[in-house]
């Protein structure tokens, strides 16, 4: 401490803690000390305050442990004394249906749920690695989440598809009973009577702006209709969605719990379409945020940005969607009230993340329960120590069996598309050679670990449409080369590559280029491998990576000679869109690769008229055969999917439609978080 | 000061509106279409004709998409123009595709300008198809007639006034009632391409009759000619809501964008913010030890060890951070932080203390990889302008004085050293908020850095506006609160 050079004062503003003069020390440790005793007591206060707070966490938490408890149990006995499930069995009374005389269209439920001795108050915790959803419209929304992941659970529909031994199959869900005209153009469904509309979530129903909406809503014909305004509405946004129900003539409710729908035309997707109807909240989307109706004129285009639209989805489901929290997770909790089979696992959290490294590191955490790998990370964390002996293996949740993983078809199929209206791949015997001279079995087993089967034809193995005597053709360059000699192409001037006159009579050598997803490093092994073959029997292609939005524009205007895509594989198909000749010159239509054939046009006009199943599948066999003889196509492979999840999770079983939709059956051992 | 205050904030304005236009033009310019590709995944593409057409139009139409960017000369539409862009649709030519797209769109832009000449190209291609011999000489001109009955569909309606106003004024209502009953009335008056000659002549009987009766609506005066020219455009109509401070809605959830601006803000600025303040704290005086033990072996060692620091790319080193540090690591021991996000699920149900501690454990590991990169700029700029500062004379009076070397930098030397390091925050303000991107995608934190890029990949046009009239903001006051900075650190500086 040195003495004061100076007692004025602007000195000492400006002087640094430890350069006061001696003379004010004496106030200045009583400053201190003052501070100090304030400090002391606001930490005291602060911590009174937490412990309060605590206190005051855990009761409000025992409070609302207690209310579920409550609520399920009265729930409970609601469902057993109002008879909201139907006892099994028992006929539901005719009197008051429109034709007693026809058989019901419906049929009984056949699976059921939670098997013997499951747990039924468990949980888990599902991956969401798609970043915060656009959207929870069902009539706007179609990307992949909310089909799979939540519109499963969350809504219930007139019907449901049997996904877990006959996909042909359905079961009534709000409708008990269903009358199908022979012409399959009309369909009247009989409707429950009680099904509630789950709470409103994402609201505080509690504050009085939202007060219209504390109320229960019971489910009527007129929701169904409603969804069928909206999606049928002119103003309304929704991409291809609309274009499924192009041929629909009328909806109505004939009183509120009878429901009609006509079509045009006899088709077979319009089955489908009907019966999995879902319903829309009416009470809910044609209000403004402050209860005031939307003005009839508008609603359309006030539909497309519902106040709603983006803070939860409202059903009658087994599940409701109790929270969602941006950039965070969803979580959906059990609805005790549901009308059907209760499932065993009592909620369900959807992490929300983007990178899906994190998959990984959440199901090694514990933090996810059951998640979907890349092919890459499976390899990462499992294959590589396939056979090596446990000793030797690291210390992971992947290797000592608390993470089991199952390998999944996923229903779709990668293929490389030859541009038909190109005169290069005009030829079959051409686009024969270059899917034989794709070496697909070891591309699969070395480029995709053995993560995928080849691919024989475009539609799915389970549905019986493909031929089953149709092998998919092998790797042998031998007859690629010989089938190329065939079409005229011969290594006139010796250098290495086969040439063809062309119609102007000059020789020009076989060169292509293939357009693959640059992102992809999968199917750029995949490119560099056939482009080594295909040079050892004179053919030069070269490859042209580019990112997707730019890889869709050149496809839709036909801008390549060869391209690499996939299809996505619903159950019930109508090749109409990819397959027929008309749809080659519709400009952004699906026929991509041009493909004309007049006897596949007559199978695929004949199909949509066609709806019994064996006639169906006759037919689609037919079509697989022309396909194959053609290879419009390279089918390129069926891949899997490694789902991987903690062993709390039993009596899992993938559906045979689409693999995620499925967690009705399962049930959790662990019961939290 | 006070003037010199209200001078900058005023120029702020003009400066800000230049800013804004050169913007709007670069992202209207771009390449790419908004909504194109919204729908799309790899597999399950679902293209299905007309009905994908007529929902894309009135995305359009809703966003303001179809209107020209900055000036709008539709009024003075050529008729030749219109049948020139009709036949390229109508003949249908394989090779022409790339062509037919870019047509359809144009054409389907027009709106209610093209209805006269639509209506020209009808009526003169009916003529001609009825004056032709034969039906095979007639076909061109059906097909040139049949197109644009098509997309006279698409551009007779008129629009909705407010359509989102849920409780507009009793004439609003009114004229909404009356265009929605004329758009469903017009929405009838289509036909099949394969419709019999007959059925398709009632539907244009139809369509002749309605125009008979609207004919008036197309016909501009001078005042009208003015004012579609400068304010039926994308730029006026984004302006004009702009100046109500109504950022429009985003493009693909089609909510309120300032709303999710403000929402995300709160994650974005306590990423950014702490990790300045955490640069700042760490690097000045790291810059002052390398100053004043210059080129001593300390000085060498942090030197190197900075720049190694500053090589290291951030997203690699926090999937590295990931991998080894949080609670999916495969070592017990270094299970320490979480594997992503901002707070714990169920973090409401903590107390404020608890809830605090909470977000410190989650933002450790961003906000340390947003930091460590910053440090080796920082430092450095304090080590060279204390270094400067140093050898001025004034230090060297003051050192002379006998004052402790303590007091000569901490008092003497440090405030004009600061200088250079103040002027870098107006810079770094903005670059922070860009920098946490990587950042904010791998430990999943929904901030505005990620939002930005998947706004960019569907080319959200409100989003990616909105975020860079804000980052525009951001530098515009970073700057002035450098300058304000300057005059609070050098008594020397004053501004008039």
């Amino acid at each position: 401490m040195r003495p004061a050079l100076s007692p004025g004062a602007p000195w000492r503003c400006a002087a640094p803690i430890g350069y006061t003069g001696r003379m004010e020390l004496g106030r200045s440790g009583w400053r201190v000390a003052g501070t100090a005793a304030i400090v002391g007591l606001l930490a005291v206060s602060a911590l009174q305050l937490h412990s309060v707070e605590a206190r005051l966490v855990t009761q409000s938490q025992q409070l609302r442990v207690l209310g579920e408890a409550t609520e399920r149990m009265a729930a409970t006995l609601e469902r057993v004394r109002g008879g909201v499930v139907a006892a099994p069995g028992a006929e539901p009374s005719l009197q008051g249906v429109l034709h007693p005389e026809v058989k019901d269209f419906l049929s009984p439920k056949g699976t059921h749920w939670p098997p013997p001795g499951a747990k039924t108050d468990g949980t888990i915790a599902v991956d969401w690695y798609t970043g915060d959803p656009k959207g929870f419209n069902p009539v706007i929304e179609s990307m992949a989440d909310l089909t799979d992941k939540l519109r499963p659970y969350v809504e219930s529909r007139l019907a449901f598809r049997n996904s877990w031994t006959d996909p042909n199959e359905f079961y009534g869900d709000v409708a008990w009973r269903l009358e199908v005209t022979d012409n399959f153009k009309e369909f009247t469904f009989y409707l429950r009577k009680g099904v509630k509309w789950h709470p409103v979530s994402g609201v505080d129903l509690t504050n009085p702006r939202y007060a219209w909406l504390d109320r229960e809503h019971e489910l009527t014909a007129h929701d169904f209709v409603f969804f069928l305004d909206m999606l049928m509405h002119p103003q309304v946004q929704n991409g291809f969605i609309k274009s499924y129900f192009t041929e629909l003539e009328s909806w109505k409710a004939l009183d509120d719990y009878t429901l009609q729908i006509k079509w045009k035309k006899t088709e077979n997707g319009n089955v489908e379409q009907t019966l999995l109807l879902p319903p829309l909240p009416r009470f809910l989307f044609a209000y403004a945020e402050d209860g005031t109706p939307i003005p009839e004129a508008t609603l359309g285009l006030a539909f497309n940005q519902h106040w709603y639209n983006n803070r939860g989805m409202v059903g009658t489901g087994p599940y409701r969607m109790a929270e969602y929290q941006p950039g965070s997770h969803i979580r959906l909790e059990r609805y005790e009230q549901y009308h059907g089979e209760l499932p065993a696992i009592q909620s369900v959290r959807y992490s929300i993340y983007t990178d899906r490294t994190q998959t990984v590191l959440k199901l090694k955490s514990g933090e996810l329960s059951f998640g979907q790998l890349r092919t890459g990370q499976y390899r990462e964390e499992v294959q590589q120590y396939e056979g090596v002996p446990a000793a030797q293996r690291p210390k992971s949740p992947f290797l000592d069996g608390s993470i089991v993983c199952d390998i999944v078809d996923q229903p779709s199929y990668y293929y490389i598309g030859w541009n038909q209206d190109n005169p290069l791949f005009v030829d079959r015997r051409v686009r024969t050679a270059m899917t034989l001279a794709l070496n697909r079995p070891g591309i699969i087993a070395q480029v995709f670990n053995g993560l995928g089967t080849i691919s024989r034809g475009p539609f799915l193995e389970s549905s019986g449409y493909l031929d089953p005597e149709i092998e998919p053709l092998p790797f042998d360059l031998k007859q690629a080369a010989a089938l190329l000699k065939e079409a005229g192409w011969a290594d006139t001037d010796g250098d290495g590559l086969l040439d063809k006159a062309d119609a102007g009579g000059q020789r020009k050598p076989f060169t292509f280029s293939l357009l693959i997803y640059g992102s992809n490093p999968e199917w750029a092994s995949l490119a560099n491998i056939f482009k080594e073959d295909l040079l050892s029997i004179g053919v030069r292609m070269s490859i042209e990576p580019a990112e997707w939005a730019t890889h869709l524009k050149r496809m839709e205007e036909k801008q390549f000679d060869a391209f690499t895509a996939g299809w996505g594989l619903p159950w019930s198909t109508d090749p109409y869109q990819i397959w027929h000749s008309s749809q080659a010159d519709v400009p952004k239509g699906s026929n991509r690769v041009g493909f004309r054939n007049k006897e596949a046009d007559r199978i695929i006009e004949q199909l949509r008229g066609t709806l019994d199943i064996e006639g169906r599948k006759a037919l689609f066999r037919e079509f697989h055969r022309i396909v194959h003889a053609e290879q419009p196509y390279t089918f390129v492979l069926i891949p899997k999917i490694p789902f991987c999840r903690r062993s709390h999770i039993h009596n899992v079983i993938y559906a045979k439609e689409r693999p995620l939709q499925n967690l009705l059956p399962w049930w959790s051992a662990r019961a939290e978080g | 000061m006070r003037s010199y205050l209200l001078r900058r904030l005023l120029m702020m304005i003009p400066t800000f509106f230049g800013i804004s236009i050169i913007v709007f033009a670069v992202l209207n310019l771009a390449p790419g279409r908004p909504g194109a590709q919204a729908d799309s995944a790899d597999v399950a593409a679902n293209a299905r004709g007309e009905q994908t057409q007529e929902s894309y139009a009135v995305f359009r139409e809703q966003f303001n998409l179809d209107k020209p960017i900055f000036l709008n000369t539709r009024f003075a539409l050529d008729t030749g123009e219109v049948r020139r862009d009709l036949r390229v649709v109508a003949e249908a030519d394989p090779a022409r595709i790339v062509e037919r797209i870019a047509v359809q769109d144009r054409l389907g832009d027009l709106g209610n300008y093209a209805v006269p000449h639509l209506m020209a190209v009808l009526d003169e291609a009916d003529a001609a198809a009825q004056a032709a011999p034969s039906p095979a000489e007639a076909a061109p001109h059906v097909a040139l007639r049949d197109t644009a009955a098509f997309f006279l569909r698409q551009a007779a309606p008129r629009r909705f006034i407010d359509p989102h106003d849920p409780t507009p004024a009793p004439e609003v209502r009114r004229h909404n009632q009356l265009v929605a009953a004329e758009r469903a009335a017009l929405s009838e008056l289509r036909f099949a391409f394969d419709a019999p000659e007959s059925e398709k002549r009632a539907v244009l009987q139809r369509w002749r009759a309605w125009y008979e009766e609207v004919r008036p609506r197309f016909v501009y005066d001078g005042a009208d000619k003015l004012r579609i020219l400068l304010l039926d455009t994308r730029f006026a109509t984004y302006w004009k809501n702009l100046i109500r401070l109504d950022f429009g809605i985003s493009l693909t959830t089609r909510q309120p964008v300032l709303e999710t601006l403000v929402g995300k803000l709160k994650y974005s600025l306590s990423l950014s913010v702490l990790s300045l303040l955490l640069a700042y704290l760490i690097a000045i005086p790291l810059g002052i030890f390398s100053a004043v033990r210059r080129d001593t072996r300390a000085d060498r060692v942090l030197t190197v060890s900075l720049f190694m620091l500053y090589s290291l790319p951030s997203f690699f080193v926090a999937t590295l951070l990931l991998y080894f540090f949080s609670e999916g690591s495969n070592w017990q021991a270094l299970r320490v932080f979480p594997t992503g996000g901002f707070q714990s699920p169920g973090s409401e149900d903590l107390t404020t203390f608890a809830r605090i501690g909470d977000l410190i454990w989650h933002l450790v590991l961003p906000v340390g990889c947003l930091t460590y990169g910053s440090l080796a700029a920082l430092s450095r700029y304090m080590r060279t302008g204390l270094l400067e500062v140093i050898q001025a004379d004034y230090i060297r009076t003051a050192r002379a004085k006998g004052l402790p070397e303590r007091v000569v930098i901490g008092k003497h030397a440090l405030r004009n050293g600061l200088l250079p390091i103040i002027t870098l925050l107006a810079n770094l303000l903005p670059a922070v908020l860009g920098g946490s991107v990587v950042i904010e995608y791998i430990f999943g934190i929904p901030g505005i850095g990620q939002w930005t890029i998947s706004s960019i990949f569907y080319r959200d046009y409100n989003v990616i506006m909105g975020v860079q009239l804000l980052t525009t903001l951001l530098v515009l006051f970073g700057m002035l609160l450098s300058d304000i900075g300057y005059a609070l650190v050098d008594p020397r500086i004053r501004y008039h």
